[in-house]
């Protein structure tokens, strides 16, 4: 029987089975190979990294102290070369470790894990990644843990002893302004004389006394010779050495003057008078007038919270001429007076006293604005506004106000008419706003305050220094001026004296370039109503840099003079606290005295300097972390 | 007439290689669950190590001033890798069974606590006597400011 010739199964082909035995051989080889290690590489690794981290946390429990009681060999070692007192024992034994390295010391360092981790385990200890220590040898292969610890590090190359000072200025002396700004106030009419009186205490001894000068504003007949009939001081006449800084032609004029009288101020009262006409208009005064006194000062600042200030008026004295019995030139006084009350004050008392004199119920009348009747004989305002104004008096006329209710933080004015309105006169004989401070005190017209300022505490023991910074520049109406300060000092309150050719209706703008920008400092809240101080809150000065004023008078010639001026309240420190580390003493206190000199600036004259100097074994130096690393391996 | 395709010499060959290759498949594949066994087992056997090292080591018990009337979960320790010595006395009085049942233990375990000088301290436990297999977890800690060694054993 033949067979067919059949084909052979493709399963039983010989490629088939060889194919599948080598299949089957790389599966078994995959499968035993797959499992080398009795432990998964996972577990193993946290178990280095545990035992790692037992080895850093017991070097973070132990202490110097410990290894005392334990080395005593090991912990004099330490002792002596690491420069660690006695009272440093808890210090921990990683910090230990990383003072020894900071301080070049890897042995001490070695010697210390040695002694304590005697252990029968492949680890190395390292500090910013220095080997420090180590047991076992370990190649890229191996599987190695690590725990780490930041230590807050000690400066490397320095000696952790040493001395460091402070230094506080005990004596000083230094040149301080006094201002006294003369109100404005008027008049004498149609020729008659007007006299104004400042009476102004200086409390200086007199050899402190280094320079003085008056400067005045007038509005005068122009001729110095006839119409400004008196000029003294302290009874001295001192006409002779009036300087005009600035006349307006004519016979109607407007001036700014200056005096020196270093010579003639004194300890104690002065009395500054001035007497003058104006036959085409009235004698009056303008804003700007002041007196500066620069005087030497030796005592520190004291603050005081509870304060009693009075601010007395000038003496404002109006007498008429006549002519035969059918004209008469007619009186009347007026003063704009003003005064402050300083940022974070709480005022409790505020009153105003005024002493009018030969007050005449003549039936004379005025126009304010061209068209409002005014027939009082004395009106009152404060801040713009009335609290007094009645007609048919006569005689002396003593008034009080509460004037509280009326009061506002910084400047503050008030206007008094007697026998006067704008331009118009109607007292006979004579007419005086009284104010004699020196003899009649209780009797002079004036404002009494009576407030509490706690702001000032804090600058106990500073150095308090008032600077005069003249504006400068040119005459101009809008003007703009820039005070530049550079000074460590505090900015306690400024007064700007503003000077003008004439005046009428300003607006004062401010911007320091650092933070404060288009604050409007003053502004008149009527005509004329300027006042010969405009109080600025400290705080808005720029002691490191320019303080920007831009003034404005709505009035054409009403320029603003260049000897307008600020008036500057600066609180200095006069000590300085615990400076650098140095090795000696003497530099120590040397780089106070100059941290302090520097402080203080080049104006105030230190005279006795105290100080204190502390050895650094008690201060902690430290900076930035060591890293301390425990690493561990199979 | 043709051989039958059986009898052939390269189909007895290829026959032959396919056999043997089988059989080396099923030794190792039998080796191969023998190993994934054994590794479960002492996976298993190391996290309860891990876990009764960690208890000496780290923590302090529940309460954490728990004594042999009253403790709710074992720890020997102060604070971390500072070790308690009176609660390492009352280890020495709980029994085998109990500090096993504490643990859901149910092989061996035995604790050795030794200064890292080698002077022993504390060996609680059984030692592992022909152990099928046999973990370790290891790691140190402070009694009385001295170092020493904690290595737990858990074997089967």
């Amino acid at each position: 029987m033949e067979l067919n010739n059949q084909k052979k199964g493709a399963v039983f082909t010989y490629d088939a089975l060889i194919a599948a035995s080598l299949l089957l051989v790389s599966i078994s080889l995959v499968m035993y190979t797959a499992h080398e290690n009795s432990q998964t590489p996972k577990l193993t690794s946290i178990d280095k990294y545990k035992i790692a981290t037992d080895l850093i946390n017991i070097l973070q429990i132990y202490t110097l102290k410990d290894l005392k009681e334990a080395n005593n060999t090991l912990y004099n070692n330490i002792i002596t070369n690491l420069n660690i007192t006695n009272e440093e024992e808890n210090i921990k034994i990683s910090e230990i470790i990383a003072l020894a390295h900071i301080s070049g010391r890897d042995d001490i360092a070695a010697n210390i894990i040695k002694f304590l981790l005697p252990l029968n385990e492949n680890f190395a200890v390292y500090a910013n990644n220095t080997e420090i220590y180590k047991v076992g040898s370990d190649n890229a292969n191996m599987l190695v843990s690590s725990a780490i610890l930041p230590i807050s590090g000690y400066a490397e190359n320095k000696n952790p002893l040493g001395y460091s000072a402070r230094a506080y200025a005990k004596k000083i002396e230094r040149n301080t302004t006094l201002i006294y700004p003369i109100y404005v106030g008027g008049s004498g009419n149609e020729g008659a004389p007007y006299t104004q009186t400042k009476l102004f205490y200086v409390d200086v001894n007199q050899t402190d006394i280094i320079n003085a000068s008056i400067y005045f504003a007038v509005h005068y007949g122009g001729d110095e010779t006839i119409h400004i009939q008196s000029l003294k001081l302290n009874d001295v006449n001192i006409k002779s050495r009036l300087v005009w800084l600035w006349e307006d032609n004519g016979f109607n004029v407007g001036a700014y003057g200056y005096i020196d009288v270093h010579d003639i101020i004194k300890s104690g009262w002065n009395n500054f008078t001035i007497t003058f006409t104006n036959p085409y208009f009235h004698s009056h005064t303008h804003p700007g007038g002041r007196i500066e006194i620069i005087t030497k000062k030796r005592t520190f600042y004291k603050p005081m919270s509870y304060k009693n200030k009075t601010f007395y008026f000038d003496d404002a004295f109006s007498k008429e001429i006549t002519w035969g019995w059918w004209w008469r030139s007619y009186t009347g006084a007026w003063e704009v007076f003003d005064f402050y009350v300083p940022e974070g004050s709480l005022v409790n008392n505020a009153t105003l006293y005024l002493n009018i004199k030969d007050v005449e119920d003549s039936g004379g009348w005025a126009y304010d604005n061209g068209w409002i009747y005014i027939n009082e004989d004395v009106i009152v305002r404060i801040n713009g506004q009335e609290i007094y104004a009645k007609d048919g008096l006569s005689g002396d006329l003593e008034l009080s106000f509460n004037i509280l209710p009326y009061l506002k933080e910084g400047t503050n004015y008030i206007i008094v008419y007697a026998n006067c309105y704008g331009n118009y006169f109607f007292g006979i004989d004579e007419t005086r706003i009284y104010s004699d401070p020196k003899n009649d005190p209780l009797h002079s017209s004036r404002v009494f305050l009576n407030y509490t300022l706690d702001r000032d505490s804090r600058f106990y023991g500073y150095i308090d220094v008032t600077k005069s910074y003249e504006f400068g520049g040119a005459a101009d109406n809008p003007y703009n001026t820039i005070i530049t300060l550079n000074t460590s000092a505090t900015v306690q309150e400024a007064l700007l004296h503003l000077a003008q050719k004439y005046s009428y209706d300003i607006e004062v703008w401010f911007n320091n370039h650092s933070g404060y920008s288009d604050i409007l400092i003053y502004e008149s809240q009527g005509a004329r109503d300027v006042p010969s101080s405009i109080y600025m809150k400290g705080y808005l000065w720029n002691t490191k840099g320019d303080n920007e004023f831009n003034l404005i008078d709505t009035c054409n010639g009403c320029e603003f003079l260049p000897w307008s001026s600020a008036e500057v309240k600066l609180l200095i420190p006069s000590f300085v606290s615990y400076g650098k580390i140095f090795e000696n003493e003497e530099d120590a206190i040397n780089d106070a005295i100059n941290r302090l000199q520097n402080l203080i600036g080049s104006e105030i004259n230190i005279l006795e300097i105290s100080n204190e100097t502390l050895s650094t074994g008690n201060i902690p130096w430290m900076y930035g972390p060591l890293l301390l690393k425990v690493k561990v391996w199979v | 007439m043709l051989k039958a395709q059986v009898l052939s010499g390269d189909y007895i060959l290829s026959i032959t290689v396919f056999l043997t290759s089988v059989v080396f498949f099923i030794y190792f594949t039998s080796q191969y669950t023998e190993i994934t066994h054994v590794e479960q087992a002492k996976t298993y056997l190391l996290n309860k190590a891990n876990e009764i090292r960690d208890s000496i080591l780290y923590y302090p018990g529940t309460p954490s001033h728990w004594n042999s009337s009253y403790v709710i979960k074992y720890g020997f320790s102060d604070k971390r890798n500072v070790l308690n010595i009176t609660k390492l006395t009352y280890l020495k009085n709980i029994s085998y069974e109990d500090f096993k049942n504490a643990y859901n233990l149910n092989e061996e375990v035995f604790i050795n606590i030794s200064y890292v000088n080698g002077t022993n301290y504390l060996l609680y436990g059984l030692i592992p006597s022909n152990p099928s297999i046999v973990v370790k977890s290891k790691g140190y800690s402070l009694i009385e400011k001295k170092v020493v060694s904690v290595e737990v054993q858990v074997w089967n």
